[in-house]
């Protein structure tokens, strides 16, 4: 076939412009770390690392609320620990009352004094914070969780934050236990049981049965206080298994996402290599072919 | 001898000539666009001399040399190519719309406010993650409602790169101007041949401006018996003969139907670039508008829905309250714009989506908490910590029928029409280098072959010359020896 000039010299500047092309987007690659940059680079994974990085934000979300979660329960915890001490305090002090042979109405009123120190304790405990918030006190946006009369200011919702996919918003993990939960409800509560021995003690002569009774409904306060602790052990457990899924899944999330978007440098580099050899060899083709005529030669 | 000798040789001298010019003006068109290679024809004088001896060479036209279907078909494929890296171009500057996959892109914005409502939803009451929300939700309104002025503009500037026709430079006008060329080229040439004369430099100057033409409406031509050529686009004559029709616009942008219609009022069909840009500023664009929207509607709508169910920190109810609630009820999160108190979806919400006024100037106001009822202790009017309904917000980042869902299908649609574009655009270009290739084999100028032509020429020419010398010297000594 015949070529006339103007097509050698068209095409010449339309390969060199195609080999800058590829040039120019394998070096915006290298330079970004990037190989997807524009959704037309590869529609299916652009909104596939689309999907992953919002999968990826929600799994962070979660890590962070289970994060949230272990700090809460583990105050709590603490709180709990706190509070059966206290509790077995009261309760050595009242089987020492119970023993009435030794006792008489000045001693009664030292007990009662120690039991009054214990109570104000529990109290101190029952109102513990975190982040301002008190940790007993429910979904109650109530600035204490007990008042000084040992009544409960909370309300019975235990607070819960999100950790993982589920029906609703998610698979919710408590983050405390309400009050009553841990102290007892209304007259069976702690702070009435200690309330009652101690205007006993303070008479100066408690009756045994009295006495008994309350030893009675401190156990039960106790056994109370025991189950929370064991409510908030096992939600702790459940919140520390969840945020290793929740690691584990990132990670997979994490690496799938990187291994559709980053750039394999080792490739890239490669194929830059190779096309810059093209393009230079296309050069000095032009270079040859452009100047090469028949006048030359004559 | 005498006389018959000298004029054999002058007209082998007029031959030569010729083809040297004839050389020389391909040499000088060298790269000029529609320029068809011209050459000599030549015969042998027909009348016979005495004894038999020819009467030298005549010059019986200088032709330009030109194929009817390579003609045709480059002109479809300048067409096809004006069309498809038009849209390519279109395509290209869309997508910088959406930045995406990036951290700036509306995909990670949406992130951001599920993952600040999540941390809102563990401290309901803090007003440091309150006014986090609400600034990632003014976040997401900016970002929607640029991204529509966006394409919006990008639609602006297509319509006024085609421009209204008349003489406001945009390529309509320049179409026009073409138009009238070909018609007056088409007067000239009937005339001219008519004539007798050659119209070689006007066919030429024709084929450009067709070239031209064709890669902005994409058109088919056709030529009479008596040359001139025929203008169709999409089948409505724009040319025939020495008539041009003037093309102007019809319609808006804004409804849709921008269209190109000729003086007699018939609308074309274009093809081209002038077509690709009211494809797109008739239909690519506004589905952008239209699936963008639909990220909008899906946002507002399941936000505020949430937001109407709920309660905020403060015990303010979602929505009206039976018995005579007399304190704030909350106002929406997202509205249709910055005057407006509640969102109705439509096509083009995500143009001025804003987050409510109420909302932004107290940002507590937001229902993190459920609406009281059986499986909470929340009372209407009383503060509470529960962030139930804010977890139930932060958890549309995973709803299929959500925002995220529904951004992430427009952004798989947009990369695969862009990168379609891309690649028609690509063949389009190699179909129109190899038509206009074939065409450029027959009618484009190769430099060795004209200086081979020069060469013979010359050397023709000496050789004639030499006749006349020969005979000069003859004529010479005959003179001397009378």
């Amino acid at each position: 076939m015949r070529v006339a000039d103007l097509t050698l010299s068209q095409s010449i500047s339309a390969q060199l412009d195609q080999q800058e092309q590829s040039i120019a987007t394998l070096e915006t690659q290298i330079s970004s770390g990037k190989a997807l940059n524009q959704p037309s680079d590869n529609p299916s994974a652009v909104t596939q690392v689309l999907q992953l990085s919002s999968q990826a934000s929600q799994l962070t979300s979660w890590q962070a609320n289970a994060q949230t979660a272990s700090s809460w329960l583990g105050m709590g915890n603490n709180a709990l620990n706190t509070v059966l001490d206290q509790m077995q305090s009261a309760r050595t002090l009242l089987l020492q009352a119970l023993n009435q042979g030794t006792q008489n109405a000045t001693t009664y009123e030292a007990i009662a004094q120690q039991l009054q120190g214990i109570n104000a304790d529990l109290l101190t405990t029952a109102n513990t914070q975190y982040e301002g918030r008190p940790v007993f006190a429910g979904t109650s946006a109530s600035a204490q969780a007990y008042d000084s009369s040992g009544n409960y200011l909370g309300n019975s919702d235990a607070p819960t934050v999100i950790v993982g996919p589920g029906p609703g918003a998610g698979q919710a993990a408590d983050l405390s236990v309400p009050g009553p939960q841990v102290f007892g409800s209304g007259s069976a509560s702690v702070f009435t049981t200690l309330s009652t021995v101690i205007s006993q003690l303070s008479s100066g002569s408690p009756t045994a049965a009295g006495l008994n009774s309350a030893l009675s409904a401190l156990d039960a306060n106790i056994s109370t206080a025991e189950q929370a602790s064991a409510v908030l052990g096992n939600a702790s457990d459940s919140v520390t298994s969840a945020s290793a899924a929740l690691t584990n899944q990132l990670t997979s999330v994490q690496n799938s996402q990187s291994s559709l978007e980053d750039v394999n440098v080792a490739t890239v580099t490669t194929q830059l290599d190779s096309e810059m050899t093209n393009y230079q060899a296309a050069m000095w083709a032009a270079s040859q072919a452009i100047p090469e005529t028949l006048v030359k030669f004559l | 001898m005498t006389d018959l000798g000298l004029s054999i040789a002058a007209s082998g001298l007029a031959a030569d000539t010729a083809e040297l010019d004839t050389a020389s003006n391909n040499l000088s068109n060298i790269n000029t666009p529609g320029y068809a290679r011209e050459v000599v024809n030549l015969a042998p004088e027909s009348a016979a001399g005495p004894l038999g001896v020819g009467r030298g060479v005549s010059i019986t036209s200088v032709s330009a040399l030109s194929d009817a279907v390579y003609e045709s078909v480059n002109v479809s494929a300048q067409g096809v190519q004006g069309a498809a890296s038009q849209t390519n171009e279109i395509m290209t500057s869309i997508q910088t719309v959406f930045p995406e996959p990036s951290s700036d892109g509306l995909a990670s914005q949406l992130s951001t406010f599920w993952s600040d409502l999540s941390s809102l939803a563990a401290n309901p009451g803090q007003a440091g993650a309150q006014q986090t929300v609400a600034a990632a939700a003014q976040n997401l309104t900016d970002t929607l409602n640029s991204s529509m002025a966006q394409l919006s503009q990008l639609s602006a500037t297509l319509q006024s790169g085609v421009g209204t026709g008349a003489a406001d430079g945009g390529t309509l006008a320049q179409a026009n101007e073409l138009l009238r060329q070909i018609a007056g080229l088409n007067q000239g040439i009937v005339a001219g041949d008519a004539g007798g004369q050659n119209v070689n430099s006007l066919t030429d100057e024709r084929r450009a401006d067709v070239d031209q033409l064709a890669g902005l409406l994409g058109i088919t031509t056709s030529t009479a018996a008596d040359g001139a050529l025929s203008v169709l686009s999409g089948g409505v004559q724009l040319v025939s003969g020495d008539v041009a029709q003037t093309l102007s616009t019809t319609g808006s942008a804004a409804t849709g139907n921008l269209a190109v219609t000729t003086s007699t009022g018939i609308t074309l069909q274009p093809g081209g670039a002038i077509g690709a840009s009211l494809t797109a500023i008739n239909t690519a664009i506004p589905a952008y508008q239209t699936q963008l929207s639909d990220v909008a509607n899906a946002l507002a709508e399941s936000v505020n829905t949430l937001q109407a169910g709920g309660m905020d920190a403060n015990g303010d109810p979602g929505s009206a309250v039976a018995g005579g609630w007399t304190g704030t009820v909350l106002p929406n999160i997202f509205v249709d714009d910055g005057s407006s108190s509640t969102y109705t979806a439509s096509g083009t919400s995500a143009a001025s989506i804003a987050v409510s006024p109420a909302y932004a100037q107290d940002p507590s106001l937001i229902a993190t908490a459920a609406a009281p009822g059986p499986g909470n202790s929340n009372v209407i009017g009383t503060a509470t910590n529960d962030g139930t309904n804010a977890q139930l917000m932060a958890a549309l980042a995973g709803s299929i029928t959500g925002p995220d869902a529904t951004y992430q299908a427009l952004i798989g649609t947009l990369g695969t029409e862009a990168s379609s574009a891309s690649s028609t655009a690509t063949s389009a270009s190699n179909l129109a280098t190899t038509a206009s290739n074939n065409l450029a084999s027959v009618s484009g100028v190769n430099e060795n072959e004209e200086e081979v032509d020069i060469l013979t020429a010359q050397n023709a020419f000496q050789a004639a010359s030499q006749a006349i010398n020969a005979m000069n010297q003859s004529f010479q000594s005959l003179l001397q020896a009378v």
